[in-house]
C-alpha cells in the first residue's frame, strides 16, 4: 500500500497511484481516461517553450481578466450606477479589493495608487485557483514557479515602493532596529552586536516573506487538488484490478463510490472557499508588504 | 428536482465507470504496457519531489510576461477609465448629497412657515369662534327681549280689548236700563200705580233686564 504511493513501481506488478498526475502540468488534458477521451498538446518546442496546460490556462485567466476589467472600465466610465450581475459581480470584487485589501494595507491615499495592481493579482490568483475547480481542468498556481513569479513581482513592487518613498539609504536603514542599551562599553558592545543581528534576520525576512507567499498559495492549491484527487481514487482502489488493494471485496464498490462522490463534493465547495482566500491573503500580505515598506514602523 | 437529476446523472456514471474500469484493466494486461511512468512534457518522472517539476522554470518566466503584460493593459487602459468613473460617480453621489441637504433645508423652512401659519389661522379661527359665540348671545338676549316686549305688547292689546268690550257692555247695559226706565215711566204715566203696580213692574223690569244681559 505505502509502495503504491511512492511514485515508484508496486511490486505486486500493479500500476503505481500517481496523485499528483491531474495536478501538475502536463501535456494532455485527460477527460474521461478510461473512454479514451483528451486534448494533446504539442508540449516542449524548441529549447524553451514549452505548449502545456498550464501556460495555456494563464493566458485564458489573463484574456478572461483583461476583458472583463476592460469591459466594465467601458461602462464605469460613464459614472452611471452598476447594472446587470456581471458589471456588479466584477465592480465588486474590485472594490473588494480596493476596501478590504489595499486600503487596510497600505492606506486610504497610497492604496488606491496601487488598487491597479493588487486588483489584477488578485482576479488573476483568483480565477487560475477557480480554473482548478473546473473538470478536467488543473490550477496553474499549483506550480511553484507560478506562485514564484507572482511573489518575485510582489517583492520587485514592496522594495521599489520602499526605495521610492523612503530613498535607497533610508529604506536600507529602517531594517536596521533602534535597540538603546545603557551601560559601559561592554553593554554597548552587545547592543550593537544584537543591532546587527536583527538587521542580518530583518534583511532575510524581506526575501523570506515572499518565499512563504509563493509557498503557501503553492501548496494549498497542490494539497487541495490532490485531496480531490486522492478521494475519488479510492473507487479505484477497490474496483479498479490495475489498483485494487488486498482488502478490498467486489461489494465494497457501491458504498465507497457513495462515500467517495459525496465526500469530493462537500470538499470541493471547500476548496472553493479556500480558491477566494488564498487569493485574498497572498493580494492582502502583499499590499501589508507594501504599506510596512512605505510607512516603516521604525 | 435538480438534486435529483445531480443524483441520477452520479449514479448513472458510478454504474457505467465500474465495467469501464474492468475493461481499461483488461485492455492493458492485453497490449502488456503500462503508463506509470509516463513523462509529462516529455520528461521522465524520478520519484521524490518530481511533482514539483522544478525542471519547469519556463513557467515563472511565462508567468512574468503573462502577468506583467495584463498588468500594464490594465494599468494602461481600463485603470485610467476606471478612475474617471469613479470620480464622475463620486461628484454625481455629492451632488445628489447636496442637493437632498438643500431639498431637507428647503422642506424643513416651509415647514416651519406653515407651522407659523397654521398657528396664526388657529387663533383666527378661535377669534373667530368667540366672536361667533359673542353675536349668538347678542343675537338670542336681543330677540328674547323682543319676544317679552312683544308678549307684553299683545296682552296689554288684550286688555286693551278686554276693558273697551267692558266698558261697550256697561254702556249698553246703562243704556238698557235707561230704556227700561223710560219705559217704565211712560207706563206710570198712562195710570196710577198701585203697590201691587208697583212691585209688578219692578219685577218686569227685571226679567227685561235679564234677557237683556243674557242676550248680549
Amino acid at each position: 500500500m505505502l509502495a503504491i504511493f511512492a511514485n515508484a513501481a508496486p511490486a505486486d506488478g500493479k500500476k503505481a497511484i500517481e496523485p499528483f498526475e491531474h495536478v501538475v502540468d502536463a501535456e494532455h488534458f485527460h477527460i474521461f481516461e478510461t473512454m479514451g477521451l483528451g486534448i494533446h498538446l504539442p508540449g516542449k518546442i524548441g529549447q524553451f517553450v514549452y505548449i502545456t496546460k498550464f501556460p495555456i490556462i494563464m493566458l485564458l485567466v489573463a484574456v478572461i481578466v483583461g476583458a472583463l476589467v476592460l469591459w466594465v472600465a467601458n461602462k464605469i466610465k460613464s459614472g452611471e450606477p452598476p447594472k446587470g450581475r456581471l458589471w456588479n459581480a466584477v465592480e465588486s470584487l474590485l472594490f473588494f479589493v480596493r476596501d478590504k485589501i489595499a486600503r487596510p494595507g497600505i492606506g486610504v491615499h497610497d492604496g488606491d495608487k496601487y488598487l491597479p495592481f493588487l486588483s489584477t493579482l488578485f482576479l488573476f490568483i483568483f480565477l487560475c485557483n477557480l480554473f482548478g475547480m473546473i473538470p478536467f481542468l488543473p490550477s496553474p498556481t499549483a506550480h511553484i514557479y507560478v506562485t514564484g513569479a507572482l511573489a518575485l513581482i510582489v517583492f520587485g513592487v514592496v522594495h521599489v515602493s520602499g526605495f521610492r518613498e523612503n530613498g535607497f539609504g533610508g529604506y536600507l536603514k529602517t531594517f536596521i532596529p533602534h535597540i538603546h542599551l545603557e551601560g559601559g562599553t561592554g553593554m554597548k558592545i552587545f547592543g550593537y552586536g544584537l543591532q546587527f543581528s536583527m538587521a542580518i534576520l530583518e534583511y532575510m525576512t524581506a526575501f523570506i516573506r515572499v518565499f512563504v507567499l509563493a509557498v503557501r498559495l503553492f501548496a494549498n492549491m497542490l494539497a487541495g487538488h490532490t485531496v480531490l484527487f486522492m478521494v475519488l481514487f479510492f473507487i479505484k482502489l477497490v474496483a479498479d484490478p490495475d489498483f485494487k488493494i488486498s482488502i478490498a471485496e467486489d461489494w465494497m464498490y457501491w458504498p465507497v463510490s457513495i462515500f467517495s462522490v459525496i465526500l469530493v463534493t462537500l470538499l470541493s465547495l471547500l476548496e472553493l472557499f479556500i480558491a477566494g482566500l488564498q487569493a485574498f491573503v497572498f493580494t492582502f500580505l502583499a499590499a501589508i508588504f507594501i504599506g510596512l515598506a512605505k510607512h516603516p514602523a521604525h | 428536482m435538480r438534486f435529483a437529476l445531480l443524483a441520477m446523472v452520479a449514479a448513472f456514471g458510478l454504474i457505467v465507470a465500474r465495467p469501464a474500469l474492468a475493461q481499461t484493466h483488461a485492455e492493458t494486461t492485453t497490449a502488456g504496457e503500462t503508463h506509470a511512468g509516463e513523462t509529462h512534457a516529455g520528461e521522465k518522472k524520478e520519484g521524490g519531489l518530481s511533482f514539483l517539476a522544478l525542471e519547469r522554470y519556463d513557467l515563472g518566466i511565462f508567468t512574468l510576461i503573462v502577468f506583467g503584460l495584463l498588468c500594464l493593459i490594465l494599468m494602461r487602459f481600463a485603470w485610467p477609465k476606471i478612475s474617471e468613473g469613479l470620480a464622475k460617480r463620486e461628484a454625481a453621489i455629492a451632488d445628489a448629497r447636496d442637493e437632498a441637504v438643500q431639498a431637507r433645508k428647503d422642506s424643513e423652512d416651509i415647514r416651519e412657515k406653515l407651522k407659523g401659519e397654521f398657528a396664526v389661522a388657529q387663533d383666527r379661527i378661535r377669534a373667530m369662534m368667540d366672536e361667533g359665540r359673542r353675536d349668538a348671545d347678542a343675537l338670542r338676549i336681543k330677540e328674547k327681549e323682543a319676544g317679552v316686549a312683544e308678549a307684553n305688547a299683545e296682552r296689554k292689546r288684550a286688555l286693551a280689548d278686554i276693558e273697551t268690550a267692558k266698558q261697550q257692555a256697561l254702556s249698553e247695559i246703562q243704556n238698557q236700563a235707561i230704556q227700561l226706565a223710560s219705559l217704565m215711566s211712560t207706563k206710570a204715566v198712562r195710570r196710577s200705580i198701585t203697590a201691587e203696580d208697583h212691585s209688578r213692574l219692578l219685577a218686569e223690569s227685571l226679567d227685561e233686564l235679564k234677557k237683556t244681559v243674557t242676550k248680549a
